[in-house]
């Protein structure tokens, strides 16, 4: 493996420290100083990995993106990025890291089509003649726009540009790709097909991929990690299962169970007792406990009701109420979990660090 | 551009649990294109801008009629003066009006190109979000500008035919091209001056923060100083005399000086017209426009190029290489 | 409090209609206008350049014509014998009154462009008084203030060019004829804007406004005096509102002609039939283009 003289060989492809970053105000608050987009951030990404990296508007997850992908310098800090020097090798990082923007129209011309498109960014990396056309043909192929090649993009839809703009950053092969909200403005067939690209990527090509997005559910399907960046510093790091379990983030589940049915005894403390379940409530239903009315008694349902179970691991919880709907015979209307929010986690990552101040007192 | 060797991850490894003992990146053994490349991605942003020029199709046959209608207004113009126009050129410039005109108005679009289309493929590549995506490929920073000028290229050097074409058909233009290839060489001095100023005013684009609007390099020179000064569309000592010596400043008046001299019929190549040309008696006319011609260029591209280079360098510091932030 | 009524909110239907009645009508409109010119203005002072910038290249065109105009101008003379021999100040003049005019002209298809590809093209839509008083507020900017860098190119003339005008010059006349040719522009000019949603044509130029510059360049007598043009284009001068609005002012300018000659009102009388026909024409088209968007694929959207 040949190493780039003057860099250090590590085992991460992405290695950086002490990151800083700061712009000059302008318009009416220039003058007023420096506003810090990153501060003192440490990064350090395995190859192969999908890191996901979250965080509200402004947190600065932009900024970082370009930093390492060399198209900003840092005003602090440095490291490596694919054993490149990210203050001194910055050109060379930059030939080697594949971008996808926030806008699909980024670097889509509405004047060429499709293939034309995608030929020319093609010769841009530096590919040509059949190589070239063997790999648009793969990967319009691939991203399901193999009968657009001849389209203009304005006669696409704007799932399908997304793809192309994804399509460009692929032309290269690039060993790190850098997504900032691929599925931002997406329909639901749009954002399907293109979380389902990505995840291909990383299976099948081993594509390392950090991704940028506001999408809690997206982060915990796409992502292996997921990094929590907050007003320009990286809160939080961890696997993106443990992230979930340690922050106890309750999912509501909504359950809707027919009437006329007829719940067992103990039935709070059962569904209590499914993996992931932190809470259990029962809205409606006109529940009549049999028997003398004490907790624990079976209860008859003369209408439909509500379950609302909460949950911090979805998978886990809603396998096994689904087992206890089936083994008790309830009839089961609708199941619905509602997602978690960005705003969620940072609020209870909020309270998580008032607490601490509040029990010390 | 080699690719890197890829570890496909098992289903196990997906999403959740750690990849494991990671490998070293291993890093392709190109990171700058060879000259070859660069010539071919040239040439891909050339094919780009043609075919985008050609669905522009009302405006190619605009810009034809463009030219017409101005070689015929300068012809009406010398019939307005009664044919009297051609002694007022002096003897340096010949006795035909509309050869000195034609010459001073193809001169004048093509240099236009050069000084000003640099700054305006700045600002798209900017407010489109494209320079970002340029600089990540192994293209060097100039290739993508020079690239993006081939649809101006495409749109005004050919006008060169076309104003001489008008001129000599239908308006009595006529040119003694003994001695082109000298005129080829001014032509690219005057070219590549004008590229060095077009790439200083691409890079206060960067450098000066001038986003929007008006900028000043390419106003000042072409639009201001070109325009009134160097004698386009007349000679230069129709100015007064402060202005004549301010019009030594810029490259296009020692162009059209020279253009002129070897194109125009009955032109003199020993009469000094420019007060430089009579401050320095030891050089012929020519000789002075050659020489300043070539001290411009050797200081104007050099410091274009560095210019923009640094500003594209600013930019990435202070991240404003595209509108997307 | 016991009897004591509610206040009567402002929300009935006659509030509602009198509120629309006050922001309406014309003094409405005008305001509008005046808030659309006023952000044209402001637009131009954001970037501070801009604004010198503007004045200058203004100034260079004059600039440009006033050294032809020195170097033809004793050989040119001749051919503007009715305007009192001094080609200089014939082509000056009409260069400057052309500049106020090429703004109305150029003016309300670069509104309704920019506006468009800034997408607040809809938004002014739905407003009571809708694109029209962004266009005519803009073009009263543009007028505005390319008549301000005019008369300062006139007064930087007269004091240092050796540009010399008629001692008895009629103003309000000149005010009114030039008046009534810069809205014969600016009819023309919203006639051109309309093709802006009627041909489609969404960058560049007008075709209309394009046509008629370039017609004015060899045709009205701007830069070229009628009597030395060809047969085939001194036909054309006779549909130029521009003909006769620079005949007009000429004559008032460099000759000092008054109000009773009779060769004044033989251009006057065309000038202002044309500035009236032009108004219609451009009020119709554009309504109509608009409402012919509105039933397509709307204003705000590329066909």
């Amino acid at each position: 493996m040949a190493v780039t003289a003057g860099t250090t060989a590590t085992s991460a492809i992405i290695d950086v420290h002490g990151i800083g970053k700061s712009y000059r105000q302008a318009g009416k608050l220039a003058g007023r100083g420096q506003l810090a987009a990153l501060r003192n951030v440490d990064l350090r990404m395995e190859t192969g990995a999908v890191l996901g990296l979250l965080g509200p508007n402004g947190a600065g997850k932009t900024t970082l993106i370009k930093i390492l992908a060399g198209l900003l310098r840092p005003d602090s800090g440095g490291g490596s990025v694919l054993d490149y020097d990210l203050l001194r090798q910055h050109r060379q990082i930059r030939a080697h890291v594949g971008l996808v923007a926030p806008t699909a129209d980024v670097g889509i011309d509405n004047n060429l089509t499709v293939w034309q498109n995608l030929d020319f960014w093609a010769s841009v990396y530096g590919l040509h003649g059949a190589q070239a056309r063997a790999r648009i043909a793969g990967l319009l192929e691939r991203l399901g726009l193999a009968d657009k090649a001849d389209f203009w993009p304005m006669r696409i839809s704007a799932g399908q540009r997304q793809r192309l703009a994804l399509a460009r950053s692929l032309l290269a092969e690039t060993p790190l790709l850098f997504l900032d909200e691929p599925t931002n403005k997406l329909d639901q067939e749009g954002v399907r097909s293109v979380r389902q690209m990505i995840a291909e990527l990383n299976r099948e090509q081993g594509v390392t991929i950090l991704l940028t997005t506001h999408v809690m559910e997206e982060a915990e399907e796409l992502c292996g990690e997921i990094a929590l960046l907050n007003a320009g510093e990286l809160v939080r790091r961890q696997p993106t299962g443990e992230l979930m379990r340690s922050l106890q983030l309750a999912r509501p589940i909504t359950l809707v169970i027919g009437y006329a049915d007829r719940l067992p005894p103990h039935w709070q403390t059962e569904v209590s007792a499914l993996p992931g379940v932190i809470s259990v409530m029962l809205d409606g239903g006109g529940a009549t406990p049999e028997g003398d009315g004490l907790a624990g008694d079976a209860c008859h349902l003369v209408s439909d009701a509500t379950l609302r179970v909460g949950s911090v691991d979805l998978r886990a919880s809603t396998s096994t109420l689904l087992g206890w709907i089936r083994k008790h015979g309830l009839a089961l209307r609708s199941m619905r979990a509602e997602p978690v929010t960005l705003t969620d986690v940072f609020t209870t990552l909020a309270q998580r660090r008032v607490q601490p101040a509040v029990d010390a007192e | 551009m080699t690719t890197q060797a890829r570890r496909p991850q098992t289903p196990e490894q997906h999403n959740g649990d750690p990849v494991g003992p990671a490998q070293p990146a291993q890093p392709a053994s190109v990171t700058r294109m060879p000259w070859w490349r660069e010539l071919s991605a040239l040439w891909a942003f050339g094919l780009r801008e043609y075919r985008i020029w050609q669905s522009y199709r009302v405006n190619q046959a605009l810009w034809i009629a463009n030219l017409f209608v101005t070689t015929l207004l300068f012809f009406l113009l010398g019939q307005t003066s009664a044919g009297q126009a051609q002694h007022l050129l002096g003897p340096a410039y010949g006795t035909n009006y509309m050869s000195f005109i034609v010459v001073g108005i193809t001169a004048n679009v093509f240099i236009n190109t050069n000084l000003s289309d640099p700054y305006i493929r700045i600002q798209r590549s900017y407010f489109n979000g494209t320079m970002d995506l340029f600089l990540l490929s192994p293209m060097s920073i100039y290739t993508p500008l020079l690239g993006l000028m081939t649809k101006s290229i495409l749109d005004d050097y050919p006008r060169l035919f076309f104003t001489f074409g008008f001129g000599m058909l239908f308006f009595g233009a006529t040119f003694n091209f003994a001695a082109w290839p000298l005129a080829l060489a001014f032509t690219v001095l005057f070219l590549a001056a004008g590229f060095g100023l077009g790439m200083l005013s691409a890079s206060s684009f960067y450098l000066l923060d001038i986003k929007k609007g008006t900028e000043p390099v390419q106003f000042v020179v072409q639009q201001l100083l070109a325009t009134l000064l160097a004698g386009a569309y007349y000679p230069v000592s129709v100015l007064p005399k402060p202005l004549q010596w301010l019009a030594c400043l810029i490259p296009h008046t020692y162009a059209f000086d020279a253009l002129r001299r070897l194109l125009d019929p009955g032109a003199h190549l020993d009469s000094p017209v420019l007060p430089i040309q009579s401050a320095l008696p030891d050089l012929s006319p020519l000789a002075v426009d050659g020489l300043a011609l070539l001290i411009l260029t050797a200081i104007l591209l050099p410091l274009g190029v560095l210019a923009y280079g640094r500003g594209i360098e600013r930019a990435r510091r202070q991240g404003t290489l595209t509108r997307w932030q | 409090m016991q009897g004591a009524t509610v206040p009567h909110t402002t929300h009935t239907t006659g509030a509602m209609q009198a509120n629309e009645q006050q922001r309406g009508g014309f003094s409405g409109f005008a305001r509008a206008c005046w808030t659309a010119a006023w952000l044209a203005y402001r637009n131009l002072r954001y970037y501070p350049s801009n604004l010198a910038l503007a004045g200058a290249q203004e100034l260079t065109a004059i600039g440009v014509w006033y050294f032809v105009g020195r170097f033809l101008n004793v050989s040119a003379s001749q051919a503007v014998r009715q305007y009192g021999a001094n080609y200089l100040a014939y082509v000056v003049v009409g260069v400057l009154l052309n500049q106020v005019c090429l703004a109305a002209l150029n003016g309300p298809f670069t509104t309704i462009s920019e506006a468009f590809w800034e997408k607040r093209l809809e938004t002014y839509r739905l407003s009571i008084h809708g694109i029209w008083a962004n266009v005519i507020g803009r073009l009263g900017w543009d007028v505005v203030f390319s008549t301000v860098l005019q008369c300062v190119a006139l007064a930087l003339l007269l004091a240092f060019g050796g540009l010399s005008l008629h001692a008895g010059v009629n103003v309000p006349l000149v005010i009114g004829a030039s008046l009534l040719l810069v809205f014969a522009n600016a009819g023309l000019g919203i006639a051109g804007a309309s093709l802006f949603f009627l041909l489609e044509v969404k960058s560049g130029q007008d075709p209309i406004t394009w046509a008629y510059r370039y017609l004015v360049m060899l045709a009205s007598g701007l830069y070229v005096p009628l009597a030395v043009l060809p047969g085939w284009l001194r036909w054309l001068s006779g549909i130029l509102p521009q003909t006769y609005g620079l005949a007009v002012v000429r004559k008032l300018v460099l000759t000092g002609v008054g109000w009773q000659s009779a060769s004044l009102w033989g251009a006057l009388a065309p000038l202002l039939v044309a500035a009236v026909f032009s108004v219609a024409c451009g009020y119709v088209l554009l309504s109509l283009a608009l409402r012919r968007a509105e039933r397509g694929g709307g204003i705000g959207v590329v066909v």
